[in-house]
């Protein structure tokens, strides 16, 4: 299963995409990455943690560590919101069982990491076009996270790269915030 | 492809382990070349590799396996006898085995023409070491058949039954297991009540019966034949292994005798298109007794008898395993099941939980208003608190792995080093069944490598410098594990030269660690510390054997960051000790919840000396730009934790903080926090790897209403805000009273009645706490204080063990003095703390007051004190000590009761020191 | 036990059954009934009324080729079918030539 999305031309590929929204903008993602989803999770936030980091959560016994997408994607958001969802990313354990696990899914966590946002949108069908992102779009954003926009008439989606975005990657710093 | 890849990972995995064994035994072999055991499990190794490698195509470990094979059956059937060049080439053998696996399908490229022309050459019996077997034990006559081949042995064997060769072929091919089934048929088949008929249709179920065998003793004929019994043979070939053969079919192990197919294949092929006539004509032949070649042996059990294996001391033997019966608690192959690490990471994740969960549940059910009819309740909590507790032990104890695995490869190690440094050496080992968490184990491994390594290298002398010390030539390092009281103890112990103070002292100054100053007031116990400092070697040269800049700081910082301690003893010229104490237990810890700006935090226990308010009694003062706490005439570095946590400052009312006395290794420090909530067992959860980095931060933790806390790290602390200054500051603070008495410590003066006034060492007590009447509780025979519903702490009165004034009446309010670990367990109870003070060795005087549990009485601040030997009192106290409870919690918890209450008797028993561990000099 | 002397056949008809049960008594039957045999060259042993067989059987058998090989005699085993199979599992028919009553004539 190939998930270089840059290329119009992917051969099938079985796995869905999850969209979700906040701030007001539509995002995607491989729902193969996906575990589940957690209503108003209860963030307890960390001190010396990285800003993008919005604190940790219980989950069943485990400490989720849950990510803010804004600023992971860099641009900072000024007055923090309460976490209407977070969606839960499956770690190694969870994904070494599948059988096509996704491309990056090296870069997992054996614990596990989750992302907060505003609300759940729809399950795209694999067929979905992915496009490159088109310059304007990324401007601002740390590219390493982007892996391609779905463009319908009235909106753009930014389809992001979970591997990364989990991984530890630096925040690069962006050219305009 | 995953699929296969699983096979592979599983025959690569199972391969390690057999790979693990034969080390071990080819080891043993060297001191006992004739064990059966050995020979027996050597050959299963190395023939279930042989399978295991043929199955997957690797020829070439096939190849290799199957050479040593051959020269294992030779060894094993005693036609050949293991001398000192034969063992070494096996072992070179399993070497190159072992490289072969770590890839195999690049298994070609490991040469070994070596080997398999040095095993060649003994299957030739061409070899110096081929000497033919001498008898093998007691049951078979002496050899009359020296020179005798193996081949026609075997075809005599073989022709006792009617086959032709192309009988064998399909079980060939498959690679089946080819056995001679041995049994009486009245004496072994028919007294497990089953007919001839069922016996032989199961035989013929589990395999491929190619011939059958009956005959009675040469000198029965019909007038004589009632009491004799047939003896029956079946050439049988099945897929099945020995053990599993002898369950199914209800035989013993001697009633089987596996043929060894490799030879069968050759035989095969050279053999004359069958049979001589049938064995009618040959009566005589029948029963005379078969070379013991050929005499059925014993398969042996899977777990091999090491009592077998007896320690010769009078000989220096590379290696000896103490003869300790570890049958107990040896796994048989059949009753043990392999479950993936994560499965057992989950199941101990849930069992945590389910803890706490227990826990909450009998806060619940112990408060009132939860009805006042609640009896049913409150008993049903009761059993789901027991279950609860049995389901965590044992989950506790699934992950658990005998040390012996562990300490098993260093005999390798000792006996390769020691080879290469012309030194010699002997590794005892004592102790390998006892079991640790494998997280430990794995910890363990690294830093006890270092140890062992350090040993050999700078410990043990050459041998001639030791005869010149008038030691043995051979130098021991002894390896040992035991429990005591709730933790596991390892030790490396060595008769080597020791460590010199006044080297370390004259290194530790070159490399600038310490000052000539600070040297020339140091202990020689303290300059052996130095050891542990960072940046510290004293090897002259970084040498491959030990160097490789991994410093016995590295070995204290593992240990520690797996929960333990690292201890050093040793006298110069005599040897050294090094003892390490871990945890039993990685995943559930003691801690003292606090507060800080509203937010909680968890700090281990085990770092927490005491909490104090500051106030009058404890003024926080300013020394320059630091703070610091004057506590007991000392003046302790403070930190404040919402400054380490990057808080803004704020107004500062005093009176609401804590400040928490936190204890590392050699220094002290406090942390202010806002709140002290509570004691409780925590059970670690590891971070993601986002919050890995905080350094600050050593895991979180779920409280009882879900809230996560973190659990912050002493030792991170400290380096973080406490400046060099102010450790300094500290460290002057301690030599200055130094300076008045280089060998006076502190002590801690206290009054259990109104009677005689006691002092302990300072270094032995943990915290002082103080309690109220109320909150003791009596469990049994014994007054306790119930810190949580997991932790118990046992009050002692030492007028039960010592000739003082015994309490009468317990005030309402007392104190209890907590020892640190590993008696942190129990308690001395005090009706009144007076004083600290310092008190030198010299100052005691032990003549006057005598008393075991006394080191003898001294006047401190005008008054006479009896002096407490606290480790003769604990020893005392452990008398009645029981590993199984002890294990439990991790917690010092006493099951015998070895006292008599109210009585004032000297307790002038001997106590048993656990058997294992030998007494140490 | 009854015997007869048929042709060079020494035919024996054991009046009980040939298992552990009986071995003494039988053994010491068989013996004293093969004294009688050295006229014949062969020796055949009627197994048809020995309906329980177990070591026993064997036992008996054997010891009874033996002495037959003693005297230089072969031996001859009539059996039902059940017989034979059980004698079979013990390859016995390599010792005596094991006939059933569809062989015998």
């Amino acid at each position: 299963m190939n998930l270089s999305l840059a290329k119009a031309d992917r051969p099938t590929r079985e796995s869905q995409w999850l969209g979700f929204t906040s701030c007001g903008r539509q995002y995607a993602c491989d729902l193969l990455w996906v575990k589940e989803v957690l209503r108003c999770p209860a963030v307890t936030p960390v001190k010396l943690a990285s800003s993008y980091i919005r604190g940790v959560v219980h989950l069943r016994g485990q400490i989720l560590t849950a990510l803010d997408l804004e600023e992971r994607l860099g641009h900072p958001v000024s007055e923090p919101r309460p976490a209407s969802r977070c969606i839960v990313f499956k770690t190694t354990n969870d994904l070494v069982r599948l059988p096509h696990p996704p491309e990056d899914h090296e870069l997992a966590d054996s614990d596990p990491t989750g992302l907060l946002v505003d609300a759940i949108g729809d399950i795209l069908p694999p067929e979905t076009r992915v496009l490159p992102a088109p310059p304007e779009a990324l401007s601002g954003l740390d590219t390493r996270f982007i892996a391609g926009v779905i463009s319908s008439q009235d909106s753009l989606t930014t389809v992001l790269q979970i591997g990364n975005l989990v991984s530890m990657l630096e925040l690069k710093k962006s050219p305009s915030v | 492809m995953s699929a296969d890849q699983e096979m592979l990972d599983l025959f690569v995995q199972e391969s390690s382990e057999h790979l693990q064994t034969l080390e071990t035994d080819l080891m043993a072999l060297e001191s006992n070349p004739t064990d059966n055991a050995l020979l027996n499990s050597i050959f299963r190794s190395v023939h279930s590799l042989k399978g295991g490698a043929g199955f997957f195509g690797f020829d070439p470990i096939v190849k290799l396996a199957h050479v040593m094979e051959s020269v294992m059956s030779l060894l094993r059937d005693a036609i050949l006898k293991a001398d000192q060049p034969m063992v070494s080439l096996l072992i070179s053998t399993s070497d190159k085995l072992n490289l072969m696996l770590v890839n195999p399908e690049r298994a070609i490229e490991i040469a070994c023409e070596g080997e398999i022309a040095g095993l060649k050459a003994i299957l030739d019996g061409t070899s110096s070491g081929a000497t033919p077997s001498a008898t093998k034990g007691a049951e078979t006559p002496p050899a009359k058949n020296t020179g005798i081949k193996s081949d026609s042995v075997f075809d005599r064997e073989l022709a006792r039954f009617d086959f032709h060769p192309d009988d064998l072929l399909d079980g060939l091919k498959h690679g089946q297991n080819f056995y001679i089934v041995q049994a009486e048929l009245a004496k072994e088949i028919e007294s497990q009540s089953q007919t001839l008929e069922n016996f032989v249709s199961e035989l013929a179920s589990l395999g491929t019966l190619i011939g059958t065998e009956v005959s009675l003793p040469d000198h029965v004929t019909l007038a004589n034949c009632a009491d004799a019994d047939v003896a029956c043979r079946f050439f049988f070939v099945t897929a099945l292994e020995p053990f599993i053969l002898c369950g199914a079919l209800g035989l013993g192990d001697e009633n089987i005798h596996q043929i060894d197919s490799s030879k069968l294949g050759e035989w095969v092929k050279t053999a004359p298109a069958q049979n001589v006539a049938p064995i009618v004509h040959e009566p005589q032949d029948i029963e005379e007794k078969p070379p013991e070649a050929v005499v059925p042996q014993s398969i042996v059990p899977t777990s091999p008898t090491v009592p077998a294996i007896a320690p010769q001391p009078a000989e220096p033997t590379a290696t000896q395993i103490d003869p300790k019966p570890v049958a107990a608690t040896k796994r048989k192959p059949e009753e043990t099941i392999r479950i993936s690490v994560g499965l057992l990471d989950s199941l101990m994740n849930l069992a945590g939980e389910m803890v706490l969960g227990r826990n909450r549940l009998l806060r619940i059910a112990g408060r009132s208003d939860t009805g006042p009819d609640n009896s049913q309740m409150q008993s049903v909590v009761q059993e789901i608190s027991s279950v609860t507790s049995n389901l965590q032990d044992t989950i506790m104890r699934a992950r658990l792995q005998p040390v012996g695995s562990l300490f098993g490869k260093f005999t390798r190690i000792v006996r390769d080093l020691s080879h290469k440094l012309d030194k010699q050496i002997q590794l005892e080992i004592f102790g390998d069944d006892v079991e640790l968490d494998r997280t430990l184990l794995e910890g363990l491994s690294d830093p006890l490598t270092h140890l062992v390594r350090n040993s050999v290298d700078h410990g043990i002398e050459i041998p001639a410098n030791r005869i010149a010390k008038g030691k043995t030539s051979c130098g021991t390092i002894r390896l040992s594990a035991a429990h005591l009281a709730g933790r596991v103890q390892i030790e490396v112990l060595d008769d080597g030269g020791g460590m010199d103070p006044e080297r370390l002292k004259a290194k530790a100054i070159e490399k600038g660690v310490i000052t000539t100053e600070q040297a020339s007031r140091m202990t020689d116990s303290d300059a052996l510390q130095l050891i542990f400092a960072a940046g510290f070697s004293t090897a002259e040269a970084v040498s491959d054997i030990s160097g490789r800049g991994v410093g016995m700081d590295v070995v204290k910082t593992n240990i520690e960051k797996l929960g333990g301690h690292v201890e050093l003893e040793s006298r110069l010229g005599q040897g050294t000790r090094i003892i390490i104490r871990l945890p039993l237990t990685l995943a559930i810890v003691p801690a003292l919840i606090v507060g800080c700006r509203g937010t909680t935090y968890a700090l281990p226990q085990i770092n927490v000396d005491e909490i104090v308010h500051p106030g009058e009694e404890y003024p926080l003062k300013s020394m320059g730009g630091a703070r610091v706490l004057e506590l007991r005439g000392q003046l302790l570095p403070v930190v404040d934790l919402s400054d380490l946590l990057g808080h803004p400052p704020r107004e500062n009312t005093k009176q609401e903080n804590f400040v928490v006395v936190l204890r590392l290794d050699h220094v002290s420090y406090g942390l202010i926090v806002n709140e002290i909530i509570s004691n409780e067992e925590i059970v670690v959860k590891p971070l993601g790897r986002h919050l890995r980095s905080v350094s600050y931060y050593t895991g979180a933790t779920i409280l009882g209403q879900g809230e996560i806390a973190m659990i912050l790290d002493p030792n991170s602390m400290a380096h973080g805000r406490i400046s060099a200054s102010q450790l300094a500051l500290n460290a002057s603070k301690s030599s200055e009273a130094a300076l008045s008495d280089s060998t006076s410590e502190r002590v801690l003066i206290f009054q259990e009645t109104d009677g005689e006034f006691l002092a302990i060492h300072l270094k032995k007590v943990m915290r002082v706490e103080s309690v109220k009447a109320s909150d003791i509780e009596r469990i049994g025979s014994m007054d306790c204080l119930r810190k949580n519903h997991d932790s118990t702490l046992r009050l002692v009165q030492l007028s039960d063990l010592l000739p003082i004034k015994p309490q009468t009446q317990r005030g309402e309010e007392f104190f209890l003095i907590v020892p640190r670990p590993p008696f942190d367990g129990l308690c001395l109870v005090a009706s009144r703390i007076v004083d600290s003070a310092d008190l030198s060795d010299d100052q005691i005087d032990r003549a006057t007051f005598k008393a075991r549990g006394l080191k003898g009485s001294a006047v401190l601040s005008d008054r006479l004190s009896l002096v407490l030997d606290f480790d003769a009192i604990a020893e005392m106290l452990n008398a009645g000590g029981d590993e199984t409870s002890v294990f439990a919690q991790g917690h010092f918890m006493l099951t015998a009761n070895s006292q008599q209450q109210g009585q004032n008797q000297h307790h002038m028993t001997q106590l048993p020191t656990n058997k294992e561990q030998p007494a140490l000099t | 036990m009854k015997t007869k002397n048929q042709k060079g056949v020494f035919k024996i008809t054991p009046g009980l059954e040939l298992n552990t049960s009986t071995v003494e008594t039988a053994a010491a039957q068989l013996k004293k009934a093969l004294q009688k045999a050295d006229a014949a060259k062969s020796v055949e042993i009627d197994l048809s009324q020995t309906s329980a067989f177990d070591s026993g059987t064997v036992k008996i058998l054997l010891a009874l080729a033996q002495e037959c090989q003693t005297r230089g005699l072969t031996l001859q085993i009539q059996a039902s079918e059940e017989a034979k199979q059980f004698l079979n599992l013990f390859r016995l028919q390599r010792r005596m030539s094991i006939i059933t009553q569809e062989d015998a004539e």
